[in-house]
């Protein structure tokens, strides 16, 4: 009998936490399975999308807050359905498994909107890689492509029976978890993603420009560390476009305005290394022979902006605009592409 | 094939099956065959790099062991060093010292232009390397006698609990258990090895992975976060950074408990030491231990004058930042810790005690101290560039405000709790499987409450062992 103390005790310590669980599982959101929230509130909407996805949109926070895809079918009509699958604070590299695993699966879209900032092509942006890997790894993904393993079936059983294991991932935030429970505190990005039905975030949309010293000093030292391009992010935004070309999906690619003037204080070689990106870019779209907009007239304008490069409304409605004009006068083919898998 | 993965898991359950089955012979080839699968599952390419450092180290140990005369053997050793230095020195050092020595000539209005490698680390180089030169060193020392049978060096060489991320063992110690027929543990040996792999686990999990993403965060923000979100990260790593690899090593030592080797132990609860050479005698042993023997003591050691003693610390520490990592963040790393080694030994007092007595209440500000020192050195170890370190320690001194990163403390915090308190537990028991001493009661919530936060914090994708990247 006193053999059985140590597993009776086990038992009933787990046996009382998954009742807890269960009682509380129902106040806290879904399991998080994708790397990033966004990412997996996105994956759900592209899964549940309708049959046809004219024009999709790809880049970073920049383009996720600023090309509204909605808009931009009213003003081109030619591309009746739209999707911002824009990630943030994610690079080139993670853009492209994204398409991959989600709009080219389900959808054969006509037309690719690339819109990029400096800030996603450093190749030496600290955990860049590993953004890549937490978002192939993350299990979310590995089943919607179909690469889940043994372990990746049995993790899923086990959160099909045991609410302990399906609030896990919500459970390694106790301070939301508290401020859920009892009101106490925020419950921070728990709150929805606020995305559109069409993927863009709206969150910037009522404010005006602020500008931050200490977001400066965080992009001389995060992003724009070691400043280097022209390696992996743009070998990425190569196979962004071959991705794209293999399955006849016509490519524009964007480069987005910004408050480039404060932006540039950030940069080791101030306006220069803005000088050398759009280069960069511009030499990639003649490799390819892709249409490359600018829209300089917008650039260091505080009124389209609520910080250095996320747009208000204002800005929004302005890019889309502008971008609907020079998209609509390439007069493209607007069958859908080939679906290739 | 990483420890912290169910391959491993059931890798080790197979080879552990087929272990009884075979005889001395047998048993060594399956240890070799196994650990060449369990290396080649990262990158089979590089198994020729081990090859050519088991075939060098042999060959140079037996033609030692052939010739009397000083200088042939000298020359033996000088073969062993060029090989294993030089591989150590294409794959991990070339980019660094040619990109350090262009940017030197660059200051100086020089352009240098030449090329650097396109190469990726081998995992575990540094590990297996300082072993296989400690066997040679050894042998021209005549502190052992050659290894004689090449199945047996070659498994010294790779054995696998240990090949990626230590213990770097020692010939005399481990080269002698592959030449006898071990048994499979059973009984408390079991019950041992089994408590330390999953207490490696554990640490591995819940600690280290469960503050991996708040100190990426804080160091990602370096530049503008709140001091204390700050402080928070930087003791987040020390946690991260301590679980992960003393989990490693509870894992090694578990491991190959389970096939009847016994590995050294690699980390004595450092965080409770009450200066900086207890820590060092706490913290990854079997590094401190190899630079005492095959550095610090050749160069002089404390033999000479107090300032001889003080730059033989230093150059050591130096060395051993060095060891970590192709970078000056690693080197400034060694020399503060070098610059701590050398005032301690200044001003200690003459009744320090050992490094394993329980600390009293008396010692707690000691302990304090001593934490905060090595955290700080953390910062230098952690951040991407000196610019980023400067960035994170000024965010502390000048107590930036900012916004409090809430998760982070309600993480770092209670794992710190349960760090010390595991460690508390090890240091009163003097065992590392502490909790198998304990009242039943006790350890019945014990390994519950443990199966519940395994349960939390697993799920999430794996974090590589951050000792792979040395």
């Amino acid at each position: 009998m006193r053999r059985l103390i140590v597993p009776l005790i086990v038992l009933t310590l787990v046996t009382g936490v998954e009742l807890g669980a269960r009682k509380v599982e129902n106040r806290v959101p879904e399991p998080l399975t994708w790397d990033t929230q966004f990412s997996q509130d996105k994956a759900t909407q592209i899964a549940d999308w309708g049959p046809r996805l004219d024009v999709v949109f790809t880049g970073s926070s920049v383009a996720q807050a600023n090309l509204d895809p909605g808009l931009f079918s009213t003003l081109s009509p030619q591309f009746e359905d739209g999707y911002n699958a824009g990630l943030p604070s994610r690079t080139p590299m993670v853009w492209r498994q994204f398409l991959l695993d989600t709009v080219y699966r389900e959808h054969c879209p006509s037309l690719l909107v690339i819109g990029v900032d400096i800030r996603q092509f450093n190749d030496n942006k600290p955990g860049g890689e590993g953004q890549l890997q937490r978002y192939l790894n993350s299990r979310g993904r590995l089943e919607a492509v179909g690469d889940d393993n043994i372990w990746d079936n049995a993790e899923s059983w086990l959160e099909a029976h045991f609410a302990l294991f399906r609030i896990r991932s919500r459970l390694r935030e106790p301070d939301k978890v508290v401020a859920r429970l009892w009101d106490i505190g925020d419950i921070g990005d728990w709150r929805n993603t606020n995305l559109s039905p069409e993927g863009r975030y709206r969150s910037n949309d009522d404010r005006t420009y602020e500008a931050s010293e200490g977001r400066i000093e965080s992009l001389r030292n995060g992003a724009f560390l070691d400043l280097s391009f022209g390696g992996k992010e743009t070998t990425a935004l190569r196979g962004i476009i071959d991705d794209a070309a293999q399955r006849g999906v016509k490519v524009v690619l964007v480069e987005m305005p910004t408050m480039a003037e404060q932006l540039a204080g950030a940069l080791p070689h101030g306006s220069e290394d803005q000088e050398r990106f759009t280069m960069t870019l511009a030499g990639v779209a003649d490799e390819y022979g892709i249409p490359f907009f600018r829209f300089p007239e917008m650039d260091n304008k505080p009124i389209y902006y609520s910080d250095y490069y996320h747009m208000n409304w204002t800005g929004v409605e302005t890019i889309t605009t502008l971008l609907a004009e020079e998209v609509t006068a390439l007069d493209l083919d607007t069958n859908a592409g080939v679906c290739v898998n | 094939m990483a420890f912290n993965s169910v391959q491993y898991l059931v890798f080790l359950a197979l080879v552990v099956s087929a272990y009884p089955l075979l005889r001395k012979r047998g048993q060594n080839v399956l240890l070799l065959i196994a650990s060449y699968v369990f290396y080649g599952a990262w990158d089979w390419r590089f198994l020729s790099l081990l090859w050519i450092s088991t075939a060098t180290d042999y060959l140079v140990g037996r033609g030692m062991g052939r010739h009397d005369d000083q200088r042939d053997r000298r020359r033996l050793l000088l073969v062993s060093m060029v090989v294993n230095l030089g591989l150590l020195g294409v794959f991990k050092y070339f980019n660094f010292f040619a990109d350090s020595a262009a940017t030197l000539l660059e200051s100086v209005g020089l352009g240098a232009d030449w090329p650097t490698l396109n190469v990726v680390l081998p995992v575990g180089i540094s590990f297996y390397t300082f072993q296989t030169m400690s066997y040679t060193i050894d042998v021209y020392r005549r502190r052992i006698e050659p290894g004689e049978d090449p199945l047996a060096f070659a498994v010294f060489v790779a054995f696998f609990p240990q090949l990626v991320a230590g213990p770097i063992e020692r010939a005399r110690r481990l080269l002698p258990q592959f030449s006898v027929r071990r048994r499979i543990a059973r009984g408390d040996d079991l019950v041992t090895s089994l408590h330390l792999i999953g207490l490696g686990l554990f640490k591995k999990v819940v600690i280290a992975d469960a503050v991996a993403p708040h100190v990426d965060k804080a160091f990602s923000g370096a530049a503008s976060a709140g001091w204390i979100t700050l402080v928070v990260g930087v003791v987040g790593f020390a946690l991260q950074i301590y679980g992960d690899f003393s989990g490693y090593s509870h894992i090694a030592r578990g491991s190959a408990r389970l096939l009847g080797i016994d590995l050294m132990v690699n980390f004595n609860q450092p965080y409770l030491s009450r200066n900086i050479t207890h820590f060092w005698r706490t913290w990854h042993i079997s590094l401190s231990t190899w630079l005492r023997d095959y550095l610090y003591i050749p160069l002089g050691g404390n033999r000479g004058s107090k300032w001889a003693t003080y730059r033989n610390l230093m150059l050591t520490m130096l060395l051993g930042g060095l060891w970590h990592g192709a970078a000056w963040t690693f080197v400034a790393w060694g020399a503060l810790h070098g610059a701590f080694l050398a005032l301690h030994r200044r001003f200690r007092s003459s009744t320090a005690g050992t490094e394993l007595d329980m600390p009293r209440l008396r010692d707690v500000p000691a302990v304090i101290v001593t934490f905060a020192a090595v955290t700080l050195t953390w910062v230098f170890f952690r951040a991407a560039s000196f610019g980023e370190a400067w960035s994170y320690l000024s965010g502390i001194v000048s107590l930036r405000p900012g916004a409090v990163e809430r998760t982070a403390v309600w993480i770092v915090v209670p794992a710190f709790v349960v760090a010390v308190v595991i460690d508390l537990a090890q240091r009163r028991a003097r065992r590392h499987e502490a909790i198998m001493s304990w009242p039943r009661l006790v350890r019945g919530f014990a390994y519950g409450a443990a199966a519940i936060a395994f349960i939390v914090f697993s799920g999430s994708a794996p974090v590589p062992f951050l000792y792979f990247q040395f």
